[in-house]
């Protein structure tokens, strides 16, 4: 196949996160440009000590060369993130609902500008306990009765991060199960009379 | 499960062995039992590849019991713990318990059909969670340690059967990928 | 027994698509062992003619045992046409798979040094001697095709590029781990990549170079 083989089962953490990067957050440039226009769009005035909105991938790569601060988005609080650990783990049913790229924005930033984070220690705690609640929610989940009965998966609210670690292995093990369902009717009457009586080890008398 | 006629893993499949009786004389075919006779005999039983017995017992050439690794002995124990039973003993070390189950199923009488696939899809489904937390716990598990065959997880990972190994490598796998994901780091390189 | 040699070919070529990395290298096409399998078949063939010549329509149609030993023959003779056939395949999708992996680049998929790269320690043919005349001339026609498809957008977008890791940043600093001579860059530099110096330089002009062994990013 073209697709070079690691691409195959589906997006990577790698390819989402490029993808979670072109979402915007605010910066606070140290150095002054006039507005740019460049192939995604027109940014800045870069103007200290005001902020500028810009693209994630471009906030990312000013802070590694040292050139701006960044604006921490209001949910990657402390407080904030207590609270949606406490709500998923009082929701037994489902799972919390969080914006489509809270994985990956919330790591790289990490990554990136702890520096600019309050207590980024305990956020990075407190995000590891909340993939592990959901993970075990997931867990859970695939030994539910529908996943047993080979019909579905409850899966809403999950991340697309999430979503791409658990389809290879869900999408093959369903798989399978629908193929040892019982044949339906219609394939039968095509082998009318091709049986073979079986059970007892002698043939069918003709 | 493809039966795709290029697949490798369905040529494969076919190829196990069961024993056969043949339902009539046929001259000239007394290579298939590996003697000197040169005829067969009715009655003789045989051990054939199923790619052979399918379409012999279809046409009523040949007749055949449900092989060993579908009787009610194994049922039994399927029953009793799913997952405790070695699904490679029964059909070989790189054997294929569910395809082969599934092609025998497909020339059976409705009534045993219906029964085998429903052995195979319990089997199946009650293996699954052990299947998956085995892969979980590989997934992230550091690699350089020796491996302990003396859990419970260790054992039910040899008596794995084809499909099974090729579901827990892909579960194995995109749980190491996530996971090298979480712990790389983006921040000093300034790429990926 | 018939359908032995067909098995042992198909059973090979199973154990090769196991691994998925290191790619492994490709085994040698299995010619004696084809060729077996080809005779064996045309011997079933004579035989199965011969036999529905000497008995008549009236044997075929009334005597069950003929028909059964008949019938015997023509299923292995199918079998070894299946076996050979998804072998053949299996391979097919390998080379087309390797030509990929090497970013299009034909002569460095047919060095003999590029295995030994890849896979020091195992005993392994390289590309070029594993392949059949007809594999290899298939080879260079996928090859030739892909080149002519990419060539008419060239401008806008190299199909062969990596697609592996998404892009990071512009530019990259690389050790060089292996001499790679003087090369050309796109915008007409040229610089001589001796082995333990290292360059920062803009990734799309070194990519190739990475993906083939030359350099090793830093």
């Amino acid at each position: 196949m073209a697709l070079p083989k690691t691409l195959q089962p589906g997006l990577t953490p790698d390819e989402l996160t490029f993808l979670a990067e072109e979402e915007t957050i605010d910066i606070v440039p140290l150095f002054s440009m006039t507005r740019v226009r460049l192939l995604g769009g027109i940014y800045g005035p870069f103007q200290p000590p005001s902020a500028s909105r810009v693209p994630l991938w471009l906030a990312l790569s000013l802070k590694r060369k040292r050139k701006c601060r960044i604006v921490p988005p209001e949910w990657l609080s402390v407080e904030r993130l207590t609270g949606i650990l406490k709500d998923e783990k009082e929701n037994a049913e489902g799972f919390e609902r969080l914006s489509t790229r809270f994985i990956e924005t919330s790591k790289v930033l990490l990554d990136v500008a702890s520096d600019d984070l309050s207590q980024p220690s305990i956020l990075r705690s407190l995000l590891k306990d909340l993939r592990e609640v959901r993970q075990a929610k997931i867990r859970i989940g695939l030994q539910s009765e529908g996943v047993m009965r080979g019909s579905y998966l409850q899966v809403t609210n999950l991340t697309p991060l999430e979503l791409s670690e658990l389809k290879p292995f869900l999408v093959k093990a369903m798989t399978m199960m629908q193929s040892l369902e019982p044949r339906q009717e219609e394939d039968e009457q095509d082998d009318a009379g091709q049986g073979l009586g079986v059970g007892n080890g002698y043939g069918e008398e003709d | 499960m493809d039966d795709n006629y290029f697949s490798l893993n369905s040529i494969l499949a076919d190829n196990h062995k069961l024993s056969c009786t043949f339902t009539l004389d046929v001259p000239g075919l007394g290579y298939l039992e590996g003697g000197t006779e040169n005829d067969i005999h009715q009655h003789a039983k045989v051990e054939l590849p199923f790619w052979l017995a399918q379409t012999l017992s279809l046409n009523e050439f040949t007749t055949f019991p449900l092989p060993p690794p579908y009787t009610n002995r194994v049922k039994s124990a399927l029953n009793a713990s799913a997952q405790s039973v070695k699904l490679a003993n029964l059909v070989g070390g790189n054997g294929w318990w569910y395809r082969w189950g599934r092609r025998i199923a497909d020339v059976l009488d409705d009534e045993p059909q219906a029964d085998l696939l429903n052995v195979l899809l319990k089997a199946f489904v009650n293996r699954l969670p052990a299947l998956q937390d085995l892969a979980a716990h590989h997934a992230s598990a550091d690699h350089t340690l020796p491996e302990n065959s003396t859990s419970s997880g260790e054992a039910f990972r040899d008596g794995m059967e084809g499909d099974e190994r090729e579901l827990f490598a892909i579960g194995q796998e995109s749980g190491k990928l996530s996971k090298g994901w979480y712990d790389s780091n983006s921040g000093r390189k300034g790429g990926r | 027994m018939y359908g032995d040699l067909a098995l042992q070919l198909v059973t090979a070529s199973h154990r090769s698509t196991l691994s998925t990395t290191p790619q492994l290298p490709l085994p040698k096409y299995a010619l004696p062992l084809i060729l077996s399998i080809c005779l064996e078949t045309r011997q079933l063939g004579t035989s199965i003619s011969t036999a529905a010549e000497t008995h008549g329509q009236v044997s075929l149609s009334q005597d069950r045992g003929l028909v059964c030993n008949l019938t015997v023959q023509h299923l292995a003779a199918r079998r070894n046409k299946r076996c050979l056939l998804a072998y053949l395949s299996t391979r097919v999708g390998g080379v087309k798979e390797r030509w990929w992996d090497a970013g299009g680049g034909l002569a460095y998929l047919l060095s003999p040094s590029t295995s030994v790269a890849v896979n020091p320690d195992l005993d392994a043919p390289d590309l070029r001697s594993a392949l059949s005349p007809q594999e290899l001339d298939f080879l260079r026609g996928y090859n030739n095709l892909m080149l002519d498809y990419k060539s008419d957008f060239l401008d806008v977008l190299d199909l062969t590029a990596g697609i592996e890791k998404p892009p990071g940043e512009l530019m990259v600093d690389v050790r060089v781990i292996k001499d790679a001579g003087e090369v050309i860059l796109e915008g007409g530099e040229r610089v001589e990549f001796r082995k333990g110096e290292r360059f920062r330089l803009a990734r799309s002009q070194v990519e190739r170079l990475i993906v083939q062994g030359f350099l090793e990013e830093v």
